[in-house]
Order: structure tokens, then C-alpha cells, then sequence
């Protein structure tokens, strides 16, 4: 598939078109494969958060009373703590499948803003490959291309981009299956969600960059704090537009 | 819990589709509504802003209700970001900057109780 000549402009390839090397499967290829670790290694310092965000989720779809075949069925197949953890407290029948259905998809409103940065990198890829990749970025993994995504033809970052996110969905969905399975035995305090919440700081911490950078921070924590108590995580969503505009406002040229 | 099993499953495919569709919409629109120039430059802060906007008001979890007064700065979660964030702007070692902060949190959270 990643053959398609639909797959980015050819030209900037730095293999030759009919070089042999040039037919290696997608994971094959030298130049990907180094990308994609390079992707992986890049969300390295995320893993500790996301692995203490799995944990806390995992245990809450256990406390919930959720049996263990839906549990994992949300870890694997839904794929976003936000709706999960949207969805948990409503499952004590005081909502219908619609209303947990909407609810989750407002708190999931700031993907749809992922999706307009992701849109303009992914334009060329295949479809298939496409959505698939879009399915799986979550903050980590773009916070990490955002910082990157100068570098390379393509379908290399693509690679970049998808090394990142498979060794995030890799430490999420074990770190949940763990949480599952341990839910009994763990003591599960507070502290450990906050260290989790610790290292999703420590990502943003170093993206603070330029006047658009401190603009978008500050509108963003302001508004984050204001909205705080708003419902469904709307204030999240706020907090995001108010992030952009700000960065719209200050700058020309977005954050590098 | 109230739910049956297969209501379970449905909302499991329900709550799929709208992870799909929000990580998905705008990779799914034609080009002429894809943002351009200003706004897609701008829209590169939205991993940030959105990083802020789910731990800023964790950090300041204390803070949010109670009336200003200096003891706030001795408040675990407080100190534990501002630590960490010093420490990561000045060594650039994520790792590092995540021990040290928790460690800050940790040990003010057991002088404080």
C-alpha cells in the first residue's frame, strides 16, 4: 500500500524510484524502520505518564463493575481513555447508550482539532493507511511529530509518526490489561494519577516555545482554569480554541 | 451497573465510531476545508494547548477554591509542577525532571500530612 503513487511527492525521495531497495515492505525499509524507531524513541519520556494513566483507567473499568471480556474490549478497541473515563461514571444507569455516546464525543472534541493539524501531513496518504493512523495519534505521539515534522520526505515521517504511536498504544494497552487484572490488589490512591498527570506536564513543558508558544500556554491554562468545573470536559475544548487563537493572535508563523 | 452484555458491546462499537470520527473528521474532509495559512500555522499549538488545558487545572486542584494565602505555595501538586518544569527547562531531561517532581510531591505531601 505504501507503494501507491498517491504517497507522497516522489521526487523528494532519496532512493531512486526503481531501485530494488525501494520494493522493501513498509517495515522493511531501512530508512522507515529508522524513522519509526526514531518515532518511538522520541515519546520515550511520555510512557511513564501514559503507562500511570493506563494503570488508573484500567482500575476504574473494574471498579465500575465492568466484566473482564468489555474491559478489554475497551481498552483495545475503543482506544481513548477520554471516552472511556467520559463514559465510566454514567454506567451506573442513570444514562442511556445515546447520551454516554454523545457525552463521549464531546469530550472528545479535541481530537477534531488533532485531526485538522494532522490533515494537512496526511493529505497524501492512502486512505486505508490514513485513517488508521489517524485512529491511533493521540497527544503524545503529535505533540512529538509537531516537533519534528520538519524533518524528511513523507512517508518517513509517516513512520515517525506511527513508530511513535505504536510504542504508546503498546505501553497503554498493557499498562490497562494490568490494571484490570491487578484492580483488587492495587492500592490505588490519587498520587499515582498525578504522577501520570506529572509526566503529560512535563510533555507540554518543553513545546513552550516563541510567542505563539506562550501565548497559546497562557490563554490555554487560563481558560483551563476558568472553565474547569464545565461539564463533559467542554473547558478542555475551550481551553484548546482559546490556546489556538491566542497563537493566532501572536504570530504569523505557529510555534516550532 | 445496569447494563446487559450486549448493550455493553453496542456502546463499545458506539463509543469506536466516535473515536474514529473525531481523530478521523477533518483527515475525511474535501482540501477546500482543510484550514490554510494562518489558522493551519496556528493549529500547530493545539497539542499544547490541549496538554495545558487537561493538567493545569490538576495542578491547581487546591488552589481552584480556597482564598488566596501563602500557604498555597507550599502546596504539593503546586510545587511538584513548578519543579519539574524548572528542572526540564534547565536540564532538557524529561526523566529526570519527572523524578525530582515527584519527589517534591511526595515529600511535601508527607510533611504536609
Amino acid at each position: 500500500m505504501i507503494r501507491s503513487p498517491a504517497f507522497g511527492p516522489r521526487r523528494r525521495d532519496p532512493m531512486p524510484s526503481l531501485s530494488p531497495r525501494y520494493r522493501h515492505p513498509y517495515h522493511r525499509h531501512p530508512v522507515r524502520r529508522a524513522e519509526f524507531v526514531a518515532g518511538a524513541r522520541a515519546v520515550l519520556s511520555a510512557l511513564p505518564g501514559i503507562a500511570a494513566w493506563g494503570l488508573v483507567t484500567g482500575v476504574a473499568m473494574v471498579k465500575v463493575g465492568l466484566e473482564l471480556a468489555p474491559a478489554l474490549g475497551m481498552t483495545f478497541i475503543v482506544y481513548s481513555g477520554t471516552s472511556q473515563l467520559a463514559v465510566l461514571p454514567m454506567l451506573d444507569g442513570s444514562a442511556g447508550l445515546l447520551a454516554m455516546t454523545a457525552a463521549a464525543a464531546v469530550a472528545n472534541l479535541r481530537f477534531v482539532v488533532y485531526s485538522a493539524v494532522l490533515s494537512r501531513h496526511l493529505r497524501r496518504v492512502p486512505l486505508g493507511l490514513r485513517l488508521g493512523t489517524g485512529f491511533w495519534t493521540i497527544d503524545a505521539p503529535l505533540a512529538a511529530f509537531m516537533q519534528r515534522q520538519q524533518a524528511g520526505p513523507l512517508r518517513q515521517r509517516v513512520a515517525f509518526l506511527n513508530g511513535a504511536n505504536a510504542i504508546v498504544a503498546l505501553t497503554w494497552c498493557t499498562s490497562s490489561v494490568l490494571g484490570i487484572a491487578l484492580a483488587a490488589v492495587l492500592p490505588m490512591g490519587p498520587e499515582l494519577a498525578y504522577i501520570g498527570l506529572l509526566a503529560l506536564f512535563a510533555l507540554a513543558v518543553p513545546l513552550v516555545q516563541g510567542r505563539p508558544g506562550w501565548a497559546a500556554a497562557a490563554a490555554s491554562a487560563g481558560v483551563a482554569l476558568l472553565a474547569a468545573d464545565w461539564p463533559h470536559r467542554l473547558g478542555t475544548f475551550a481551553a484548546v480554541l482559546a490556546g489556538v487563537a491566542a497563537a493566532l493572535w501572536a504570530g504569523r508563523r505557529g510555534v516550532r | 451497573m445496569t447494563q446487559s452484555p450486549a448493550e455493553l458491546w453496542v456502546l463499545i462499537a458506539l463509543l469506536t465510531l466516535v473515536t474514529l470520527l473525531a481523530r478521523n473528521l477533518f483527515l475525511l474532509l474535501p482540501p477546500a476545508w482543510q484550514p490554510r495559512g494562518r489558522v493551519a500555522d496556528a493549529l500547530r499549538v493545539a497539542p499544547l494547548a490541549a496538554l495545558l488545558a487537561i493538567t493545569v487545572p490538576e495542578i491547581a486542584l487546591n488552589l481552584r477554591a480556597a482564598p488566596i494565602s501563602p500557604s498555597m505555595l507550599a502546596d504539593p501538586r503546586l510545587v511538584a509542577a513548578v519543579v519539574l518544569a524548572l528542572v526540564l527547562r534547565a536540564t532538557k531531561r524529561p526523566l529526570l525532571a519527572l523524578v525530582l517532581g515527584s519527589a517534591a510531591f511526595f515529600a511535601l505531601g508527607a510533611w504536609a500530612a
